[in-house]
């Protein structure tokens, strides 16, 4: 179910958007990396913390707690104290409008190095 | 590339390099061989919420043991290494075998810094630096009683706080004016102090040990160099760590408070590498420093990777570490000890701002309290060395974000 997360002017070039349909569990985050947009769970896989406090930079988004940063592409983590990846989500783009399907969250398996 | 890489202390430090070595494709064999018995594990719980939040020795570990047999690394635990011998290209290990080791990676880690010993052997004194330590202290406060922490570094800190948080009494004593000076300096020092005592820990700041009271072998009050006497049932000691530099040192490499190593994580000896809390290496902001950190130990651990795998090495970064203490996340970035003025912006309160210490436009320090998401932007100031302007920097209409693209 694709839902409107908002609109491409609140989410400019490494712009991040937090969007909460319920609970912080089920938070995304939505990412502009370059003119292309993601999305990933927003809680940290490590400790209990909204990802999208953080910075994006070469399409990962950092957890401010204790800089695990994660992958937007495969929502993988970079480095510790995280070890297990965050979801990722598909995203569209109709008109204006930035939006996510909130029930398509997979984690994806380890890329290879 | 080398054939076979023997890494020294299966700890964090240890682990990364291992983990790292695989990641970045390095083939040959990998031993990481420790003392204790347990997998490698997370030490920041240990003070903390392993303590208080009933963990256990599963849920810290690092990897579990199928990981590193699927990664082929070979984990020889509950074993010591006696020495090592790099011109022979081989470590030997307590129970006389050896291991062929074209590269080593001393992670040896440090020590506790002890009470006299004079002091040795009373029932109720605990030290912190291991998983049996805080198995041994769990117990004891989970029973409760009267407590005193001797030493209030960041793990005397976070362990007062842990102990207070599970109902026990504390008090702290420090032997300088305030606690967690050394990274905190002067002012964000009192205000440590005064977070505590709002906390109901009692604080005796320019106050030592002077001696250990006990009855029947089980400590019964502590007395201090101001003459004062404090019951006490347990009797918590945090006064820092010595690096345990033995095997670099019988192998004739480069010591100073800790084994030299330069930007590549490489020792005096070229087929040796160090990480984490036993090195001694040149500073982000100049100088040479030994960091006793988490971030320092995974960051390290990379280097050491990327050296012996041929890989590009990481960007350095300014140093950067946490600590949870009740409900106040503290992180730090650089050293604010040498700051004449701090530069505070979003304060909200006394538990949650921001103080930022500059020189020459340059942030050379600064605290979070309670604000993660400033320090996430802060380290990246830091690290690009980005000139900041301090009026600007000091008002909190503007953006910390913005001075990443100034």
């Amino acid at each position: 179910m694709f839902v409107k997360i908002c609109s491409k002017s609140e989410l400019p070039e490494g712009g991040v958007f937090r969007f909460d349909p319920e609970t912080a569990e089920k938070a995304i985050v939505v990412c502009n990396e370059g003119g292309e947009y993601y999305a990933i769970g927003d809680k940290c896989s490590h400790g209990n913390w909204s990802l999208a406090e953080g910075l994006l930079e070469n399409c990962h988004l950092e957890c401010v707690l204790h800089g695990s940063s994660f992958n937007l592409k495969t929502g993988w983590p970079d480095k510790r104290p995280a070890t297990k990846p965050v979801k990722v989500f598909t995203v569209k783009v109709e008109g204006d409008d930035i939006l996510v399907d909130i029930e398509s969250g997979v984690l994806l398996e380890k890329p290879d190095a | 590339m080398p054939k076979s890489v023997v890494i020294v202390g299966a700890n964090l430090a240890g682990a990364c390099a291992a983990e790292e070595l695989r990641d970045m494709g390095y083939e040959g064999e990998i031993h990481l061989v420790g003392e204790e018995n347990a997998l490698p594990y997370e030490r920041p719980p240990l003070s903390k919420d392993f303590l208080y939040d009933g963990l256990t020795a599963e849920d810290i570990s690092l990897r579990d043991n199928a990981f590193y047999s699927e990664k082929k690394i070979n984990l020889v635990l509950g074993s010591r290494v006696t020495s090592i011998h790099p011109d022979e290209g081989k470590v030997c290990l307590q129970n006389d075998t050896e291991i062929a080791a074209d590269n080593i990676v001393l992670c040896t880690g440090a020590k506790l810094n002890r009470l006299a010993s004079e002091f040795d052997g009373i029932d109720g004194i605990y030290y912190l630096r291991d998983l049996e330590d805080s198995i041994r202290l769990r117990d004891a406060l989970t029973k409760g009683g009267d407590v005193v922490v001797v030493g209030m570094g960041v793990i005397g800190a976070e362990v007062a706080a842990s102990a207070s948080k599970m109902g026990c009494k504390v008090t702290a004593i420090e032997y300088s004016s305030a606690p967690m000076l050394r990274c905190l300096g002067d002012d964000l020092g009192a205000w440590s102090k005064a977070m505590h005592e709002a906390e109901g820990v009692r604080v005796l700041t320019n106050t030592g040990l002077a001696d250990v009271k006990h009855e029947n072998g089980h400590v019964t009050a502590i007395e201090t160099t101001t003459g004062e006497k404090i019951p006490a049932t347990i009797v918590i000691v945090g006064i820092g760590v010595t690096p345990n530099v033995e095997l670099a040192a019988a192998a004739g490499i480069e010591l100073d408070n800790g084994i030299v190593v330069d930007m590549d994580a490489r020792t005096s000896v070229s087929t040796v590498y160090a990480a984490g809390d036993v090195t001694m290496q040149p500073g982000y902001y100049g100088g040479k420093v030994r960091l006793e950190t988490y971030d320092n130990a995974r960051e390290q651990a990379r280097c050491v990777a990327a050296s012996i795998a041929g890989e590009e090495q990481v960007k350095r970064r300014a140093p950067w570490y946490w600590t949870d203490q009740f409900d106040v996340n503290i992180q730090i970035v650089g050293s604010v000890n040498d700051a004449s003025d701090l530069i505070y912006r979003n304060r909200d309160g006394e538990r949650s701002f921001t103080a930022i210490a500059l020189e020459d436009s340059l942030i050379v320090g600064a605290v979070t309290v309670n604000r993660p998401q400033d320090m996430g932007v802060l380290r990246r100031i830091a690290d690009r060395r980005i000139e900041v302007d301090a009026a600007k920097i000091a008002d909190d209409q503007i953006q910390l974000r913005t001075f990443l693209s100034a």
